[in-house]
């Protein structure tokens, strides 16, 4: 009674002492990093952030981070852009942390931006970084910034307050809409390690006062090669797998067919890839079977849409466009040798391990026979009919 | 600290000699045969004791007028023995009613019981008169109910074994009467029903109530504490009640049943952790909506014991869970309180059980006034001066309010309690602090027993079939056995006989 009376005293009182100590974060003392960006600075080129007038000297690192703050005297939020010179991300990192009384916490990161001449570089370095960290979500957003990171996020939008929220919802809707495909910090990683395929992140741009999303950055390990660009994502997303959501325009005008276009609107499709092995030098073919359906919502044209015969004509005028279109990107992304759309991953899977690791895959790639085969059904088209 | 040990150790060889020594001299009085003069001495200094006396009849009387009842003093008494001859005396006496005293021991009982104490020419009789005082039947204040019956317990222990023998009508409830407390000599009933109780639950109850060792009981939850399996856990072992009906059902599951002279909580046994989260009223609602009413009620546990805590702990050590539509607000309503997490959650905490309790203890007119004034400074005025957050008060209060969801007052209180720990364990280690409080609460609730069956039945040891009657309230057609906690000998509902 008396040792265990003494040791659960002690324990309360160490209890009500203790608290406190330990690796706190308390929330107001925390600088939230909301977005970071990373740009090159190419030997020469004078900064932002490094001494004025001062050109670099050696190739470097300019690193943005944008964070809301909350001012304790107001209590009210508002942006806070830090941005420094370093050498490597993590001394980046460093250096921010000076410049502000906040203890920069990364563990609310929603995006993180590189540009196109840093992406091309290879951006492992910095994602084996945010690996590491535990603190950093699995669903950081990979984004490519056409232009310089920096600018984008201090440049202040008359719409749009904070601009750190505003990249990350664009980007989520246009996901949604299967604009541009997802790309997050695990995405990226499993098609990075994976060896079936390759990975792919948005490119987004900043136009006057706003930001867009203007495509689909192509990567090769941890290289930007090269974009697809926006108004090609959504095939894109046609071929990659299923899609539940999504809008097309098509321009239909040939030389038979003036001025013909069709909106097509709520489409839900899949993709199927099916992987023949062929006799000879180019081994594999691949039929992509790419079904979509969907709703009518604009037509121009001279087809009579309430009847069945003139609804397959252009159904099948539409597969058409669409396959063309398809089988020109896969021959595309074939000639630049990057595997974004995972062939490589239905070749491994009709293999054994010990064939797929015997075949140089990359060289196979670029001269496989890849086929696309289109199948459109239009649902409705629309609220009434003639 | 030794000091402190000692004296919450009961020195037993103390007390059992003065014991010992008080009562030599006192046996020997009471053994001898009544008369008035011994009687007077024994009750010397007791200025409310009336003797009355009839020199010409040779008849002296000793009672408590205030534990006679008027009528029944008037037949006993005044009417049989105003206008008698002396030799018609002894056949008066004669009559059943009149027991003659054959020690003091049994005489003074007798008085103290309500009886009148006659003597005649050296012999004394006992006449019961008495009546004392009760409170009529009323609904109980702790546990009301919406929609059930609402006669709750009295004081008196005669009523409420009428009250219960009202709603099991049936000779196989049987009741055991005991005594307990050494000065107050208090009459306690164990009551079961014969064939479905476990006897070896019985006998256990009987021998723990036949061993308490105290002066004075008051009341139910005061014997619970004395008699249950774990004195020192913060969780009650035995449920009490107040409600007749609640009371019944525990009987018919095969449960035992204690009632106590001078207090309105029955208790039964043996009962388990998630006993205390029903209410009679989930039985007088449609299934679904009883099991509704419960399942909130398991909510309401979590949210009494973590809400705070949790608070405590995102906002010390685990920013990366705030989602981020709540972090700015979070952050803006942290941003002026001075204190850090831990001190600013437990000023809150500290101060809605001052306004519980101080609520508690004060009549309703000026507990209102109390709940007022404690709303509007808890409220706005600790937010406006910057020493709180916003969103703490949600917590804090949310969790406050949880805690009264939970039916039985005694373990609403246990709940109130550890949740300090979970708090502190918070503010320390953050969530890992929770999961470690949350895990030392389950392995001490694991390790408890009442009346030596698990506490955790029916999830440990499992038992699917009673989950109908504890987590939902399943409909009745589908709960066919009584509660496997009681280890009845009749499983099987609607079945009495072996």
């Amino acid at each position: 009674m008396h040792n265990r009376l003494v040791r659960v005293a002690m324990i309360v009182i160490l209890l009500g002492v203790l608290a406190g100590c330990g690796d706190q974060r308390i929330l107001e003392k925390q600088g939230f990093i909301y977005s970071i960006g990373y740009d090159w600075l190419a030997k020469g080129k004078s900064a932002e952030g490094s001494v004025p007038g001062n050109k670099v000297k050696k190739d470097q690192l300019s690193v943005t981070v944008w964070l809301p703050v909350v001012s304790a005297e107001s209590g009210r939020q508002h942006p806070l852009i830090l941005q420094t010179v370093a050498s490597t991300g993590k001394e980046g990192r460093f250096r921010l942390a000076k410049q502000t009384e906040l203890s920069l916490a990364s563990g609310q990161m929603r995006t993180a931006l590189f540009n196109l001449q840093l992406a091309s570089r290879g951006i492992m370095p910095y994602l084996d970084g945010f690996m590491r960290d535990p603190a950093v979500s699995q669903r950081l957003k990979i984004v490519v910034v056409d232009g310089t990171a920096n600018e984008m996020l201090k440049k202040e939008y008359p719409s749009h307050m904070n601009t750190g929220p505003y990249i990350d919802h664009l980007l989520e809707k246009e996901v949604m809409n299967n604009r541009v495909p997802e790309s997050t910090l695990y995405s990226f990683m499993r098609d990075y390690m994976d060896d079936g395929v390759d990975s792919v992140a948005p490119i987004i741009k900043q136009q006057g006062t706003h930001i867009e999303a203007s495509g689909i950055a192509l990567f090769d390990g941890d290289r930007y090669i090269s974009r697809i660009d926006s108004d090609q994502t959504l095939i894109f997303a046609f071929l990659k797998g299923s899609f539940k959501y999504g809008e097309i325009n098509i321009d239909l005008a040939d030389q038979e067919r003036k001025g013909e276009k069709a909106m097509f609107s709520s489409l839900a499709g899949n993709s199927k890839v099916k992987i023949k092995t062929l006799p000879g030098e180019r081994l594999y073919r691949a039929d992509i079977s790419i079904k979509i359906h969907g709703i009518l919502l604009e037509y121009l044209g001279d087809l009579q849409l309430n009847m069945e015969s003139d609804k397959e004509r252009l159904e099948k005028a539409i597969a058409a466009h669409i396959n063309n279109e398809a089988e020109s990107m896969v021959k595309e992304l074939q000639k630049l040798g990057v595997d974004s759309i995972g062939i490589g991953k239905h070749v491994r899977n009709s293999l054994s391990y010990k064939e797929w690791k015997n075949i140089d895959w990359k060289a196979v790639y670029s001269n496989m026979d890849i086929r696309c085969n289109t199948k459109v059904t239009i649902q409705s088209v629309g609220k009434f009919e003639k | 600290m030794s000091l402190l040990a000692k004296w919450l150790r009961p020195g037993k060889d103390n007390k059992n000699a003065t014991h010992d020594a008080e009562s030599i001299e006192q046996q020997a009085l009471l053994e001898q045969y009544p008369t008035l003069k011994i009687m007077q001495d024994l009750f010397a200094d007791c200025a409310d004791l009336i003797h009355w006396s009839w020199p010409e009849s040779q008849l002296d009387m000793l009672y408590f007028s205030h534990l006679a009842g008027n009528e029944e003093f008037a037949r006993e008494i005044s009417e049989p023995f105003r206008s008698i001859a002396p030799d018609e005396m002894e056949e008066v006496l004669s009559r059943s009613q009149y027991k003659p005293a054959l020690d003091c021991r049994s005489a003074s009982k007798g008085i103290l019981d309500g009886n009148v104490c006659l003597f005649h020419k050296g012999s004394a009789y006992l006449v019961s008169v008495s009546l004392p005082e009760t409170r009529s039947i009323s609904q109980s204040e702790t546990e009301t109910s919406i929609n059930g019956p609402h006669d709750g317990f009295v004081e008196s222990v005669l009523i409420n074994l009428s009250l219960i023998r009202r709603r099991i009508r049936s000779t196989r409830l049987k009741a055991l009467k005991l005594q307990v407390g050494e000065v107050s000599k208090t009459d306690v009933y164990l009551l079961y029903i014969d064939g479905l109780a476990n006897a070896e639950n019985v006998q256990e109850m009987k021998k723990r109530i036949e061993l308490v060792e105290i002066d004075v009981v008051h009341d139910g939850n005061m014997l619970v504490q004395l008699i249950d399996d774990h004195p020192n856990s913060v969780f009650p072992l035995f449920q009490t009640t107040e409600r007749t009906d609640a009371i019944a059902s525990k009987l018919a599951g095969g449960k035992i049943v204690v009632v106590m002279d001078g207090s309105p909580s029955a208790f039964s046994a043996p009962s388990s952790f998630f006993e205390f989260f029903a209410s009679s009223d989930d039985y007088y609602q449609r299934w679904a909506i009883g099991t509704m009413t419960r399942m909130l009620r398991f909510i309401a546990f979590v949210i009494t014991i973590s809400f705070t805590a949790l608070y405590v702990s995102v906002t010390t050590f685990h920013y990366e869970m705030i989602p981020e539509d709540l972090l700015i607000t979070i952050t803006q309503s942290r941003s002026r309180v001075p204190f850090p997490p831990l001190y600013e959650a437990l000023l809150m905490e500290i101060t809605i059980e001052l306004l519980r309790e101080a609520g508690a203890r004060l009549p309703t007119k000026i507990g209102q006034t109390i709940g007022i004034v404690g709303g509007i400074v808890i409220g706005q005025a600790a937010v406006q001066a910057g020493l709180t957050s916003n969103i703490l008060i949600i917590a804090v209060a949310s969790s406050a309010i949880a805690s009264f969801v939970i039916p039985s007052y005694v373990m609403s209180a246990s709940i109130r309690l550890i949740r300090f720990g979970l708090l502190l364990m918070a503010g320390l280690l953050g969530n890992f602090g929770i999961v470690m409080a949350i895990a030392i609460i389950f392995i001490h609730l694991s390790g408890l027993t009442s009346l030596k069956s698990s506490y955790l039945t029916p999830v440990a040891p499992i038992n699917l079939k009673d989950w109908l009657d504890i987590f939902i309230r399943a409909p009745f057609s589908w709960i066919q056995e009584r509660p496997s906690q009681t280890r009845t000998p009749n499983k099987r509902k609607t079945r009495i006989k072996q």
